[in-house]
C-alpha cells in the first residue's frame, strides 16, 4: 500500500458499513416496473436509483456522517449485483435465507471471468453527489462470494477463491483509476469455516495486491479469536467489526491490533435506539486497546433491515456519542487525523 | 397408512424414497405470510395458501413415488421456529447461521425454566396435513413430524438460566419434546416423529455432551414406544460410531446418515450392523444433481452390507436450495427408489 494522501478527517470519523434503508417509494417503483419492457425498465430504474442515492447521501450528510456510502440502494440482497456482472454465474431462482427473506444465490457453472466494471458506476455517481472529501464504496470479498454461491465448476476451493480474488483485484484497480480513495471488502463469511480462514486471508491479500488506496475489511457475527492470528498478515488498512450486538465483549481481542478499527456501535438487528452516552462509553472502552487516531465509528453492519426513521435516529445517536468523545479528545489536542491508506496504524 | 414397520419376515428388501424435513417455501407463500403479518390478508387466506402449497407438494411426491414424507414444513420459519413461540421461558435471540449453510434462524434464548405452553397447534397442523395426504395418496403413505432433537436444541440455545448443558438437554426432552411428540402421535396415530440431530455429528460438540443427548433421545423414544427417526447431517457418522451405536439399543430407532458427508458410509453401516437406515443421498447444499445410476449403485452396496430397509432422502432440510433444483433432485430420488420397487429379493 502507498503512503497517506494528505487528507484530514475529524478524529473518530463516522461512516456506514454499507447499506441504509431503501426509500419506500423505490421498493414500490421496482415492483411496478416489472411489467415494462427491459430497456425502458432499466432506464427508469437507473433514474430512480440515482434519485434514491442522492436522498440517502443528503440524509447522511445532514446527520453528520463524515464518510457516506450510497446506502447500497441499487443492490438486491446477497451477491446478485456481483454475479450479474461476472461471467460464469447462473441463477436458478430465489433461495430462502431466513423467515420470509430470500436471495438470488447463484450457481457457478463455468470458469469465472472479469467482464468489466462491477461497482465503478456506483462509485462515480456517489462521488458526484457527495460533498464529503472521502466516500466509501463496498464490494463483497472472495470468501463470501464463494460461500453465497453453489459451486458446480471448480474442483478446489483454492482455485475458486483465487479466481474470485483476481476478479475483485481487477475491479478494485478500476475503482482506484476512477478516483476512489476508500473501499471496503465485505467478508461476513470469512470465519465461518475455521479450517479455511488461512486460505481466505491469502485470497483477500491477493484481491488487494498492488493497490494504493484505503481498504477496509468488514467481518461480523463471527468468532474474532479466529481472526486475531491474521491481524499482521492481512494487507488491509482497517478491520471493520461488529461489536454492539455482542455488548462490546471481545474488544480485548484488539490488544495489539496494528491497523485501524472500524468500531461497530449500533445494533442493526434491533429497533432500540442506543443512547449517545452508551456509544461514547463503547468508544472509550475501545480506546483502551486501539489508539483514538486509529478508530473509525460505524454501525455493526448494513442497516437495510431497519425502518428509515429508526436508522436515522440510531445514526443521530452515533454521531452525538462520537461528538462527546471528540470533545474530550479535543481538550487533549487531538482534533483531527490523517486519512491513512497504509496497512498499519499508527 | 402403515405397513412400513411390519415384520419383514426376513425375506424382503425395502428401498423407499423419503422427503426429510423442509421443502423450499415458495415465494408466493412467503409473500402471503408477509401480507398476513402486516394485516393485509386474513388467517383464512393464509391457511388456504398453506393448504394449496401442501397439496401441490403431495401431488408432486406422489408423481415421484415418494410415499414417506413430512408436510414440507411450510408453517416453519426454520427447524426451531415457531416451535419456540410455544415454549415458556424462551425468547428469540439474534440471527444465527444454521451450521455452515447460508440459512439463518433466531436462536432461542433460555430466560427461565422451559415448559410447553398449554395450547400448541403442531399436532393439529400435522392432522390437517395427514388429511390432505390421504386426499392425494389414499392409503399407503407415512407422514412424519420433523422436530429438533434435544441435543441440537440445547446446542443452539443461548442458555441464561440452567447454566448446565446436560440439564438443558434433559429439560428440552422432558418439558417440551416428550409431551409434544406424544400429543402428535396421539392426534395422528400413524405419524412418525423425525428428530433432527445434526449436533450428533458436529465436531463442535463434545463426546460427553453427545452422550447425554443420546441418553435423552433414547428416553424420549422409549416413552413414545413408537418407531422414531433420528436424522444426523452435515457430519461424518463414521466418526461417532461408538456413540451412536448406543442409539441402536432401541429397536424403535431408525438412524439417519448423511451419505454425502460420511467418508466411508458402507464401512460405517457395517460397523453399526444396522438392518434399517435412512440415507441422505441427495445433497441439499449443492445444485449439482446426483446421478441416478450412481445412487442405485450406492443403494446396492448398502443392501449388500446386510441392510434390509433403506430410506433414501435428502441429507438435510431442502430450504437451502432453489425450489426448481429441489424438485429435480426429488424426482431423481424417486426414480432411484423405483428401480428397486420390483425387487423383492430372498436373502440369507
Amino acid at each position: 500500500m502507498g503512503e497517506h494522501m494528505h487528507i484530514e478527517l475529524p478524529v473518530l470519523p463516522t461512516t456506514l458499513v454499507g447499506s441504509y434503508p431503501k426509500p419506500v417509494w423505490l421498493k414500490a417503483l421496482s415492483r411496478g416496473l416489472k411489467f415494462h419492457e427491459n430497456r425502458k425498465r432499466a432506464k427508469l430504474l437507473k433514474e430512480a436509483h440515482d434519485d434514491a442515492v442522492t436522498i440517502v447521501v443528503r440524509e447522511l450528510e445532514e446527520l453528520g456522517i463524515d464518510i457516506p456510502t450510497d446506502g447500497k440502494v441499487r443492490r438486491d440482497p446477497g451477491i446478485e449485483y456481483f454475479a450479474k456482472k461476472v461471467d460464469g454465474f447462473k441463477f436458478y431462482g430465489p433461495v430462502r435465507v431466513w423467515n420470509n427473506h430470500y436471495t438470488m444465490k447463484p450457481a457457478i457453472i463455468d470458469r469465472l471471468r472479469y467482464e468489466g466494471p462491477i461497482v465503478v458506476d456506483e462509485y462515480l455517481y456517489l462521488r458526484n453527489v457527495a460533498k464529503a472529501k472521502v466516500v466509501k464504496v463496498t464490494i463483497t470479498g472472495p470468501v463470501t462470494v464463494a460461500d453465497w454461491s453453489f459451486n458446480e465448476y471448480y474442483r478446489s476451493k483454492e482455485e475458486l477463491l483465487f479466481d474470485l480474488a483476481k476478479i475483485i483485484n481487477a475491479e478494485l484497480k478500476k475503482l482506484e483509476e476512477a478516483g476512489a480513495l476508500y473501499v471496503q471488502i465485505d467478508e461476513p463469511s470469512l470465519l465461518v469455516r475455521p479450517e479455511d480462514v488461512e486460505l481466505g486471508v491469502e485470497a483477500i491479500n491477493e484481491a488487494v495486491r498492488g493497490l494504493s488506496i484505503k481498504v477496509g475489511l468488514h467481518v461480523c457475527y463471527s468468532n474474532y479469536t479466529l481472526l486475531k492470528p491474521y491481524f499482521d498478515e492481512l494487507r488491509v488498512s482497517q478491520l471493520t467489526l461488529e461489536f454492539a450486538s455482542r455488548g462490546f465483549k471481545d474488544l480485548e481481542l484488539l490488544e495489539g491490533l496494528n491497523k485501524e478499527l472500524g468500531l461497530g456501535v449500533i445494533d442493526v438487528h434491533s429497533s432500540y435506539i442506543e443512547d449517545q452516552s452508551t456509544i461514547a462509553r463503547a468508544i472509550r472502552k475501545a480506546m483502551k486497546y486501539v489508539k483514538p487516531e486509529c478508530i473509525y465509528v460505524n454501525p455493526d453492519c448494513g442497516m437495510k433491515f431497519l425502518s428509515r426513521d429508526v436508522a436515522r435516529e440510531k445514526l443521530k445517536s452515533m454521531v452525538d456519542g462520537v461528538r462527546m468523545v471528540r470533545e474530550e479528545l479535543g481538550r487533549k489536542g487531538l482534533e483531527s487525523i490523517e486519512f491513512r491508506v497504509r496497512d498499519t496504524c499508527p | 397408512m402403515g405397513g412400513l414397520y411390519d415384520f419383514l419376515g426376513g425375506a424382503t428388501l425395502i428401498v423407499k424414497a423419503t422427503l426429510n424435513g423442509s421443502f423450499p417455501r415458495d415465494l408466493k407463500l412467503a409473500k402471503l405470510y408477509s401480507r398476513y403479518y402486516s394485516g393485509r390478508v386474513s388467517l383464512d387466506a393464509l391457511e388456504s395458501g398453506i393448504r394449496d402449497h401442501t397439496l401441490k407438494l403431495f401431488r408432486m411426491l406422489r408423481e415421484f413415488s415418494i410415499e414417506v414424507f413430512t408436510d414440507g414444513m411450510f408453517r416453519y420459519d426454520d427447524l426451531f421456529n415457531p416451535l419456540m413461540s410455544f415454549v415458556e421461558g424462551v425468547r428469540p435471540g439474534r440471527l444465527t447461521r444454521f451450521f455452515n449453510c447460508t440459512f439463518f434462524f433466531k436462536a432461542p434464548i433460555i430466560k427461565s425454566k422451559i415448559r410447553l405452553r398449554g395450547s400448541v397447534p403442531i399436532p393439529d397442523w400435522l392432522y390437517l396435513s395427514s388429511f390432505l395426504a390421504k386426499e392425494v395418496f389414499g392409503e399407503g403413505f407415512v407422514i412424519k413430524q420433523a422436530l429438533p432433537g434435544p441435543l441440537t436444541l440445547a446446542t443452539y440455545s443461548i442458555d441464561e438460566h440452567y447454566r448446565d448443558i446436560r440439564e438443558l438437554i434433559h429439560e428440552w426432552r422432558t418439558s417440551v419434546l416428550e409431551p409434544l411428540a406424544k400429543m402428535t402421535v396421539s392426534k395422528v396415530p400413524g405419524a412418525v416423529i423425525e428428530l433432527h440431530e445434526p449436533a450428533l455429528t458436529s465436531r463442535n460438540v463434545s463426546k460427553e455432551v453427545k452422550r447425554s443427548g443420546i441418553t435423552e433421545i433414547l428416553e424420549l423414544i422409549k416413552s413414545l414406544g413408537k418407531p422414531t427417526w433420528v436424522l444426523t447431517y452435515f457430519g461424518d457418522l463414521g466418526e461417532v460410531i461408538d456413540l451412536v451405536s448406543d442409539l441402536l439399543l432401541s429397536d424403535n430407532v431408525l438412524l439417519g446418515m448423511d451419505y454425502r458427508s460420511t467418508k466411508s458410509p458402507v464401512r460405517a453401516i457395517k460397523e453399526l450392523g444396522v438392518k434399517k437406515i435412512a440415507l441422505g443421498m441427495i445433497d441439499s447444499r449443492t445444485t449439482v444433481l446426483e446421478r441416478i445410476l450412481v445412487m442405485k449403485a450406492e443403494v446396492e452396496e448398502v443392501l449388500d452390507a446386510g441392510v434390509k430397509e433403506v430410506y433414501i432422502g435428502n441429507n438435510a432440510p431442502l430450504d437451502t436450495l432453489p425450489d426448481v433444483i429441489a424438485v429435480r433432485k426429488l424426482r431423481r430420488l424417486g426414480r432411484t427408489a423405483r428401480g428397486f420397487a420390483s425387487l423383492s429379493r430372498l436373502i440369507g
